[in-house]
Formats: C-alpha cells, sequence, structure tokens
C-alpha cells in the first residue's frame, strides 16, 4: 500500500519552507520600514518584489494545503475504515465560514484521538496536540491582524507601524508551527501504514493467501 | 547522481519549482516598469488643522504616480474613492518626479505668500511672519503640493481680523489655488476631483483660481474646467472664480 498523500505532503513541506524562507526577509524589511526608514527607501524595490512573490506563494500553499489535507484524510480513511471525517468533510471543516471556527480544530483534534491509542502514533499524537491550540489562535490572530492592517492601508483609521512587525512576526511563527504540524501528521501516517502493513501480513501466509485458522 | 537527475525522480521537487516559477513570473510581470498618474477624490479639512484659527476649509484629492502594475495594484486596493489613472511619457514622468522632489519649496513659498498677503489686510502689529509660516509647514507635513495657498490667507485673515466669514458656520467655504507674493491667485491640478471631493462634503462656496486668460486652450484653465464638472456632474456647490485674494476677500464680506 502506497500513502496518497505522500507526494501532496512532501510539496507541502517545500512549500512551507519556501514561505518561511520569504516570511524572514518579509520581517527584516518591515524591521527596517519601522525603524530605519532611509535604508528601507533604498531596498523598496526588492520590498515590493517579494511582497508579491510571498503574495502568491501564499495563495499556492492554501491550494497545496487543501490537496494535502484532502489526501492525507483519504489515507487516514483507509487506513481505518473507521475513521470519522471524510476527505471531503475534512475541507470542509476548514473552508466553510463561521463552521471552520470548529471545523480547523476538530480536524486535527481527531486526529490526536485517533494517533493517541496506537502504540507507534502515541507519542506524535501528543505532540500533535501541544501544537494544535497555537495553530489555532495563531492563525485567528493573523487573520484578524491583517484585516485591521488591510483596512488601516485604505485609510478607514490608522495603526501603528508596530503592529505590522506583530503581524508578521506572528505569520512566521503560525509557519514554523504549522511545518511542525505537518511533519508530525506524514510521520503518523508513514507509522499507521507499517501497522496497517503489518496486519495484512499477519492475515496472509507466504503465497499472499488469507491465512486459515484450524 | 547530480542534482537535475535527483529532481527529475523526485516528483514534488518537480511540481515545487513550476509552482514556484508562478509567483517568480508574477513578481516579474508586476514589476514592470509603467509610468502612470494617479488621481482620487480626497477630502476637505480645516485650515484649523494647520494652526490658523479660521472657519474655511482647504480641498485635498489623493494623487501620485505610479511606476509599476504592483504599485498601481496597491493604489486600487487602498482607495476607498474612485480612482483615475493616466499613462505617462517618459518626459513627464520626468517632470512630475521632479515636481514631487522639489514639492515642499512651492508649498513653503505659497506659505509664505498667504502669511505675508495676509499680514498686510491686517491691522496687527505683533505678527511674526517667519515664525507662523514655520508653525504652518510644520502642521501641513501630511499635505504635498502647494494648493492649499488662498485658503490659508482666508484663514489668517479670519484670525488676526477677528472675522467669520461663514457666518457662524452658515456657510461652509473651501476652495483650491496657490497665492502668489501679489496676492494672485494661481492655478492647480485635479480641479475636477477637488470639485467632486468638495460635493461629497456639501460645501456650499468653492473658490477656483480666475485662470481663463492665461491659457491660448482656454478648456486647459481651472476656471473652465470647473465649469464644465459642474455643469456635467450636476454639482450643487457654488464655484467662484477669483483672480486673487482681494476678490475672494470682497465676495466673502457681500455674504448675506
Amino acid at each position: 500500500m502506497i500513502l496518497k498523500s505522500k507526494v501532496a505532503g512532501k510539496l507541502l513541506r517545500i512549500m512551507l519552507i519556501s514561505s518561511i524562507i520569504f516570511a524572514v526577509i518579509s520581517l527584516v524589511t518591515t524591521f527596517l520600514f519601522v525603524y530605519n526608514e532611509q535604508l528601507y527607501l533604498k531596498i523598496y524595490k526588492f520590498d515590493q518584489f517579494i511582497s508579491v512573490f510571498y503574495m502568491i506563494l501564499y495563495y499556492l500553499l492554501i491550494i497545496v494545503y487543501l490537496v494535502w489535507l484532502y489526501k492525507a484524510h483519504k489515507d487516514l480513511v483507509e487506513l481505518n475504515t473507521m475513521y470519522p471525517i471524510t476527505p471531503k468533510g475534512a475541507l470542509a471543516r476548514v473552508m466553510i465560514p463561521i463552521y471552520s471556527l470548529w471545523g480547523m480544530w476538530n480536524v486535527y483534534s481527531t486526529m490526536y484521538d485517533h494517533f493517541r491509542p496506537i502504540k507507534s502514533t502515541e507519542k506524535l499524537g501528543s505532540q500533535l496536540k501541544v501544537f494544535i491550540p497555537f495553530y489555532y489562535f495563531l492563525f485567528l490572530i493573523t487573520n484578524g491582524l491583517n484585516r485591521v492592517l488591510l483596512k488601516s492601508n485604505t485609510g478607514l483609521y490608522e495603526v501603528s507601524d508596530i503592529l505590522y512587525l506583530v503581524s508578521y512576526s506572528l505569520d512566521l511563527i503560525l509557519l514554523f508551527v504549522f511545518l511542525k504540524m505537518v511533519n508530525i501528521v506524514m510521520k503518523a501516517l508513514d507509522l499507521l501504514m507499517v501497522v496497517k502493513q503489518d496486519i495484512i501480513d499477519d492475515t496472509q501466509d507466504v503465497s499472499g493467501q488469507p491465512k486459515v485458522s484450524s | 547522481m547530480n542534482l537535475i537527475t535527483k529532481i527529475k525522480e523526485k516528483k514534488e521537487y518537480s511540481l515545487a519549482i513550476i509552482l514556484l516559477i508562478i509567483p517568480l513570473i508574477a513578481a516579474v510581470v508586476m514589476m514592470y516598469p509603467k509610468h502612470e498618474e494617479f488621481v482620487a477624490t480626497g477630502d476637505i479639512t480645516s485650515v484649523e488643522e494647520l494652526g490658523v484659527e479660521g472657519s474655511v476649509y482647504f480641498t485635498y484629492v489623493h494623487e501620485g504616480i505610479i511606476e509599476n502594475l504592483y504599485e498601481k495594484f496597491s493604489v486600487s486596493l487602498t482607495s476607498r474613492n474612485e480612482i483615475e489613472f493616466s499613462s505617462l511619457d517618459q518626459h513627464q514622468y520626468e517632470n512630475y518626479t521632479a515636481y514631487y522632489e522639489t514639492s515642499d519649496k512651492y508649498k513653503h513659498n505659497t506659505i509664505v505668500n498667504a502669511v505675508q498677503n495676509a499680514e498686510v489686510k491686517t491691522d496687527s502689529q505683533t505678527i511674526k511672519i517667519s515664525e507662523k509660516s514655520q508653525k504652518i509647514m510644520e502642521k501641513s507635513s501630511d499635505y504635498i503640493g502647494d494648493s492649499f495657498g488662498l485658503m490659508i490667507a482666508i484663514g489668517l485673515i479670519e484670525e488676526w481680523n477677528d472675522e467669520d466669514f461663514s457666518q457662524n458656520n452658515q456657510y461652509i467655504i473651501s476652495g483650491t489655488g496657490t497665492i502668489e507674493y501679489d496676492g494672485t491667485v494661481g492655478s492647480v491640478g485635479a480641479i475636477r476631483h477637488k470639485l467632486l471631493s468638495a460635493e461629497m462634503n456639501d460645501v456650499d462656496i468653492f473658490f477656483v483660481p480666475k485662470d481663463r486668460e492665461y491659457y491660448a486652450d482656454k478648456n486647459f484653465s481651472n476656471q473652465v474646467e470647473a465649469k464644465k464638472v459642474v455643469k456635467e456632474e450636476q454639482l450643487t456647490v457654488k464655484v467662484i472664480p477669483v483672480a486673487n485674494l482681494d476678490e475672494a476677500l470682497e465676495y466673502l464680506r457681500k455674504l448675506p
């Protein structure tokens, strides 16, 4: 058996690492914007280039994430037919407004509930549990902050430049947290597949035929 | 095994490279040089914000130049009002850049002219021209350009002569125009959007430069353009063309 989410997971990991690199660069340019305007004006064009690249990368990251989430749930259902969230259900949980407030937490807490009772994934489950609140609240805070900053750009009200720095810092932390979570889920899926393979091997004889008990 | 073979074998790397090329192309396209001027309706602001104790307002618009598609996109995204772009050739672009770089000089000149012109029309002996000019210059740091000269001069006359042209807020008086050393009101840009901004703010009286006679093609003058905009947009604001500060004061003092 081959995990369907393997390629999407690795791709997501590359995209996340690329996003982290660009988030670090954006954080540095924002720091200069806030604390050294003269120097910032010299790298203004470079910052524009990074902003465009990062913005498009962010949207591509969302698409890759949704593909991975769908395939990871396909694997979870295939590894355990009793798994309570279907691939489409997982997408609905993170994509539907308001419902996602509950769904975003539920998707990962269900994974934790699933990993915890199995010996080989118990530790990974515990690690995932630690990251869920960080991911959840950071996601909500950064989303809220980005909305505030976008509205301030339209001149509706003024905000401190420091808020930009805070927003980029939190974005960076969120990407790190999310990368850790993706790594945990991918490792756990690998281990679950090994467990499943062992069960299949135990129930088949060397010729691949089901073992018959006497 | 070399890197290319490794990449070919690993599907995720090939996909990642393709995906990363998308933002790279987008960034290159968005950064491609494109010079345009933009203008959008703005607001009216009391001269009190500039440290002048008058009842009148000046009108400002949002304007500037963009240098690439990214800037055009950002300006469009962050503007609350309808925004108008017009292409600039290299010569126009250089002129604009030069203007923006030296705009503080023009602003300083119009402020000094406003203070001096107002000072000769008041009896007060205690006015310190350079101090007052400096104060207005500092308070106007958020604004670029010199088109508020006339309204500053009117506001200063109100302050120093203890007059209230708004007649206890009965009228909302605004306008645009530079002021020269001899009190002449000079032409400005973005008349259309300034008038629309004034209309949006229920301005009753709006001064514009009476500059028709200085233009070979009269349509380029503020005076003719203002008349045209009022007609086209069916504005209710009363546009008063004035050639100099005296004409504006005469009009205001005769208000019922």
